[in-house]
């Protein structure tokens, strides 16, 4: 159970934070609402995408903690890799996601094994192979006309990567909402048993949801870095913090079978605007990391199954139940 | 016994048979690379000199102690805790601020400051049962942020007594002792206490754990106790090394320490396990590493084929599993 | 309609042929072949481990068999998943539901449907979807509603909806009226005659009696993986299909109590459990074997487990021998005396990658500790001497748990009950499930001996042969309320299913 897990709450956070940031803004009376809209939907365009992904194998009751070292290699392979070529670069990049949520995927249904054992062996692995592929260096992309196309502000507010993530969440929102995958998706999530019984072919189903969840990862990695015009093999990892956050803020339950991307892209963004707002307020980045990780903590805490069974018993009994 | 039971209790595999004849493939693969270890560090010239062999224990050590603290993490079911080595961390700064009040004092604060990080942690995973991944991950991140908040970058030692820990006993580094002593105390706990056998039912199965009327919530919360303060022994020793504490020094040693516990062979499924093996692993870690200098590798290929070697342990795991 | 002679019909549905099914070591189901006509409705029937669950995974493509061949009118076919029967045109209606409790009706009467179409919702989907649901009796139900907000009745008639949606030519129902009351019961048969009138076969896997000789046109009867009989309804008397399955007289298998029970061990006042359980009471004397009986969500299982300290909004007085137990802590009710045997065996029952040997202790940790330290030698000692107890062959103490069978593993959970030196309340719930003949009369047997030595044992069970044939004492339960207790002189199966059904006694 995840208090969360309702179909209306992430908008109503989403509502909530959005109204907080913009009454404080409007009491210190700063800054253009373009600028901060552009850096909510650059961050965005960062996290959402992770968070999709993420989000995604937890619909499907699986977890993939790899995916901000999977951001990370897919970034350095793409900057290695386009430097002759862009294109290439990113289509190397992001194709190193997909094979390698594509490996984790047959390992988990081939072996039988708990996704967190081997995202956990990838996380390990992918983050010494982009030591090995960088050598230990950042290494930077000599094409200042990509970087500046990626982050040009679109219509004051929008930039390619910010487009493509929403991309993302729309098409994703799409496939799951309207075609039969979504269904498939849900129920291998919801009771994997009932579902094979019923005909799903669940193991294809995870393996998907695992090369999604590479594959997004890396798209993200591969824009950021373009983005920043560099790669380095440690640059990336802080992602998992805000992505978990964002998933279950989202509405996507730990126990599988719960979320939407709709609800995942506002969980992104309510996360997004928290983070503008504390910049925007001025709060030091060591006061906003904690914040987040105080985010992360309470929601960890709310949607822990025994939590309402303990709170209940405690009024019932005035506190001797511990 | 009918007829019938008995030709299906036959069919179950005779008693004696399986322990004979199936090696499980993980302790195959282990003696294998343990072998190939071992012959590739006397072939290595200059591997067995005293410096290398100071050097090596010295390596060990320091990783060593929080790869102990996880292993009791992961028999007890929990995969592993990505805050530890931040309470290395912080339990090294305590330690460094505290020395002004004497050696024995700054280890106890030390040591309770990583039981208490820690011990709440396992609290919320315990008794509320909370995502253990997810819960450490923003421990991890909250821990980083308040260090920096309240102590700045760097504690430098508030008094000289830390240099005890830094020196050598007939050649041994003190250090090392320390985390060998860890381990045989640990896996005593482990092997012969009442809380070393319930964690292992805990770890199991914790529904059956709890069914069977051990105390989960209370067995994790011990355990992540305890890890907590061999983790924060693991902060001293850092902190003592390098003179002073930040949260960059132990950076990435929950990862280690974690492939060390799974290359020793404590199933990753939690329920079996042992320190001494983590011992082994830790080892084995250390020596691939060294080896790897001195053939003239890289740090970078270091880390893959650690990263490498877990992943296979994990898929030997699995198939173990499928094989029973 | 009419059979045609058992074996040789004119037009064979569905052949099976000398299908064998091994998991590692333990042979599942070996050489069953059966035939089944068009239109044909043919009753499955076999006690608990009989093979019935393994036979129809391999039907339905979730397992594959070891050898053996399928053909399915004359066409001779593999299954390497679900979608390959069901493509062939078997249905199965699953005895643990194949419902994603997530998804709504709609979603789940299409979910895994071979051709199904990709948009996940059309006004034609939600039309036939609609039809199905009339046709199984679920006018009332709307196509989208989550399924986890129904009742378990309607859950199994949307699973037979299924079948309809897929046109199935075979629909295969897994105890289907386990869940149900009378008037449901009614529906299914309903939807059963109505499938055999469009030429529709059915297998029927059932354990109740009344059920084969109503409903079904011919029997087949399984025991211990193997078939055992093929033949008319007409042709099986009532009293021989028993003894069929269990292969044995049925005073062979149930011991009777040899003594008089004792003092009360147990005392239950008005135990409680929101929407679930209202006021149970009872009183369980040692030496005593109490079952409670009724339908699945009639709150057996659920009070059985509120007595072990598993649910956590339980309320009520229950005191164990002198002593009150605080319910809604595992913990306490341990150290009060009770000892649970779980219904679920894999996922709370035992520990299945532990050996035997610590699975028979886990319970008996506090009483072999001194001051924190464990004592090895005397829990091996300890182990021993339980498994002599269970007859539990000691030479495979040593095996994990999860390599032994379902019989030996349930022997490792009930052995852990075992203590001469403090008798207590045993709670079983289910304690035969998924397992063989064999061991089932050993878990009697030990069941009886547990008694003699002072314990109280309380069971929850479906079965209502194992109910009649063992306890001494039976409260039946519908709708979380105690309806009826019998002893054991006045148990009888019309009664009880009576009862557990609300039906009129003389039906």
């Amino acid at each position: 159970m995840n208090a969360f897990a309702d179909d209306r709450k992430p908008l109503v956070i989403l509502a909530a934070v959005v109204l907080v940031l913009a009454i404080a803004l409007f009491l210190r009376g700063i800054g253009s609402l373009d600028l901060i809209l552009f850096s909510i939907l650059q961050y965005f365009a960062t996290i959402g995408p992770v968070a999709l992904g993420l989000g995604l194998t937890m619909i499907a009751r699986e977890f993939d903690i790899s995916v901000g070292s999977t951001m990370s290699l897919a970034g350095c392979v793409a900057v290695i890799v386009g430097q002759r070529d862009p294109n290439l670069g990113a289509l190397a990049g992001i194709a190193t996601g997909v094979a390698v949520g594509f490996l984790q995927g047959v390992l988990v249904t081939g072996l039988g094994l708990s996704s967190i054992s081997v995202s956990l062996g990838a996380l390990i692995t992918l983050a010494g192979l982009s030591y090995v592929v960088t050598g230990n260096q950042t290494i930077s992309l000599n094409h200042a006309d990509i970087t500046q196309a990626i982050n040009a502000p679109i219509g004051s507010v929008f930039s390619v990567r910010s487009l493509f993530a929403i991309g993302c969440f729309a098409a994703a929102g799409v496939v799951v909402a309207l075609t039969r995958v979504g269904a498939e998706l849900t129920a291998t999530g919801s009771d994997r048993v009932a579902a094979a019984t019923a005909g799903v072919r669940v193991n294809r189903v995870v393996v998907v949801v695992f090369m999604l969840s590479g594959g997004l990862s890396a798209a993200s990695g591969v824009f950021l870095s373009y983005g920043l015009s560099v790669a380095s093999p440690s640059g990336l990892t802080d992602v998992l913090v805000p992505a978990i956050s964002a998933a279950i803020v989202g509405g996507v339950a730990l126990t599988g079978g719960r979320g939407s991307p709709v609800g995942i892209a506002c969980g992104a963004l309510t996360l997004c605007t928290l983070n503008a707002g504390l910049n925007a307020l001025g709060v030091s980045p060591t006061m906003q990391q904690i914040i987040l990780a105080g985010v992360l903590f309470t929601v960890a805490v709310v949607a822990a199954p025994r939590l309402n069974r303990i709170w209940m018993r405690r009024t019932q009994n005035g506190g001797g139940a511990l | 016994m009918t007829e019938a039971a008995h030709s299906l209790a036959l069919s179950e595999g005779t008693p004696t048979g399986p322990r004979l004849r199936r090696v499980p493939l993980a302790t195959l693969a282990r003696l294998a690379a343990l072998a190939l270890l071992v012959g590739l560090a006397l072939s290595t010239p200059g591997f067995l000199s005293r410096v290398s062999l100071i050097a090596l224990a010295n390596a060990m050590s320091l990783v060593g102690c929080v790869a102990l603290a996880m292993t009791f993490l992961t028999i007890g079911g929990n995969i592993m805790s990505l805050s530890l080595a931040a309470t290395t961390s912080v339990a090294g700064m305590v330690f460094m601020a505290a020395l002004g009040w004497g050696l024995p004092t700054a280890v106890v604060l030390a040591l309770v400051a990583g039981g208490v990080i820690s011990g709440l942690q396992g609290a919320v995973i315990g008794w509320l049962r909370a995502n253990p991944i997810i819960v450490s991950l923003a421990a991890y991140a909250l821990l980083i942020g308040a260090a920096q908040l309240v102590a700045g970058p760097k504690v430098l030692p508030a008094g000289p007594d830390f240099q005890l820990l830094k020196g050598r006993w007939l050649d041994v580094p003190i250090s090392f002792l320390v985390f060998v002593g860890l381990a045989i105390i640990g896996q005593l706990i482990v092997s012969f206490t009442r809380f070393g056998h319930e964690l292992m039912f805990v770890g199991s199965n914790n529904r059956a754990a709890e069914a069977a009327g051990i105390h989960v919530g209370r067995v994790t919360v011990a355990a992540h106790v305890l890890a907590g303060a061999f983790a924060a022994i693991g902060g001293i020793l850092v902190a003592s090394r390098f003179g002073s504490a930040d949260m960059q020094t132990a950076r990435g040693f929950e990862y280690t320490a974690i492939a060390a516990v799974l290359i020793g062979g404590t199933s990753i499924a939690g329920g079996s396990g042992s320190l001494l093996q983590t011992l082994l692993g830790i080892a084995a870690i250390a020596v691939i590493n060294a080896l790897a200098l001195m053939q003239g590798f890289s740090m970078e290929v270091q880390r893959l084929t650690v990263g490498c070697a877990v992943l296979v342990v994990i898929v030997l795991q699995g198939l173990g599993r499928m094989k029973r | 309609m009419p059979v045609r002679a058992i074996g040789e019909p004119a037009v064979a549905r569905l052949t099976v042929d000398s299908m064998t099914k091994r998991f590692g070591a333990v042979t599942a189901i070996a050489d069953v072949s059966l035939t089944l006509a068009a239109g044909e409705v043919r009753a499955l029937c076999g006690g608990n481990g009989a093979g019935k669950s393994t036979l129809v995974k391999i039907l339905t493509g979730v397992l594959l068999p070891t050898s053996g061949q399928i053909a399915v009118d004359g066409v001779p076919r593999r299954f390497g998943n679900p979608v390959d029967a069901q493509r062939a045109g078997l249905a199965l209606v699953a005895q643990e539901l194949s419902l994603a409790p997530d998804l709504s009706v709609h979603d789940n009467l299409w979910l895994g449907h071979a051709d199904a179409p990709m948009r996940r919702r059309t006004a034609a989907s939600v039309a036939r979807a609609r039809t199905v649901l009339d046709a199984v009796g679920l006018e009332a139900v709307a196509v989208d509603t989550r399924v986890a907000d129904l009742s378990l009745a309607e859950r199994q008639l949307i699973e037979i909806a299924r079948g309809l949606i897929r046109n199935a030519s075979t629909l295969i129902l897994d105890e289907p009226t386990a869940t149900l009351s009378e008037r449901e019961i009614a529906r299914v048969f309903e939807a059963v005659r109505r499938l055999k009138s469009r030429g529709c076969s059915v297998i029927y896997i059932t354990h109740r009696m009344g059920e084969v000789y109503d409903l079904c046109d011919s029997v087949t009867v399984m025991r211990n993986g193997r078939l055992i009989t093929t033949d008319l309804v007409a042709n099986v008397p009532r009293h021989d299909l028993l003894e069929l399955m269990i292969g044995r007289k049925l005073t062979d298998v149930y011991p009777a109590a040899a003594a008089p029970p004792g003092a009360v061990m147990l005392r239950v006042r008005d135990l409680s459990i929101p929407q679930i359980v209202d006021r149970f009471s009872a009183e369980v004397r040692a030496g005593e074997i109490v079952g409670i009986v009724g339908q699945i969500g009639s709150g057996t299982i659920e009070t059985v487990r509120a007595l072990a300290g598993l649910v956590h909004d339980a309320e009520g007085e229950v005191q164990v021998g002198k002593r009150i137990m605080m319910l809604g802590c595992s913990t306490r009710a341990a150290s009060a005396g009770m000892r649970f045997v779980s219904e679920d065996r894999a996922a709370e029952g035992i520990f299945l990658d532990m050996s035997g040997h610590h699975n028979l202790v886990a319970t008996r940790l506090s009483e072999n500790v001194k001051s924190g330290v464990i004592r090895p030698w005397t829990l091996r000692r300890i182990a021993r001497l339980l498994a002599r107890q269970v007859s539990f062959d000691y030479r495979r103490l040593a095996l994990a748990a999860g390599r032994l069978s379902g019989g030996n593993q349930q022997k490792l959970a009930i052995g852990r009950c075992s203590d001469r030196r403090h008798p207590g309340v045993i709670l079983l719930n289910e304690p035969t499930r998924g397992v063989d003949m064999g061991a089932r009369a050993e878990i009697y047997q030990t069941l009886r001996r547990l008694g003699a030595e002072g314990n109280a044992i309380v069971m929850a069970s479906t079965d209502l042969e194992e109910i009649i044939g063992l306890v001494d004492r039976v409260v039946t339960m519908r709708r979380g309320r105690i309806v009826g207790v019998h002893a054991r002189a006045a148990i009888s199966e019309t009664t009880i299913l009576a009862e557990i059904t609300q039906a009129e006694v003389t039906a």
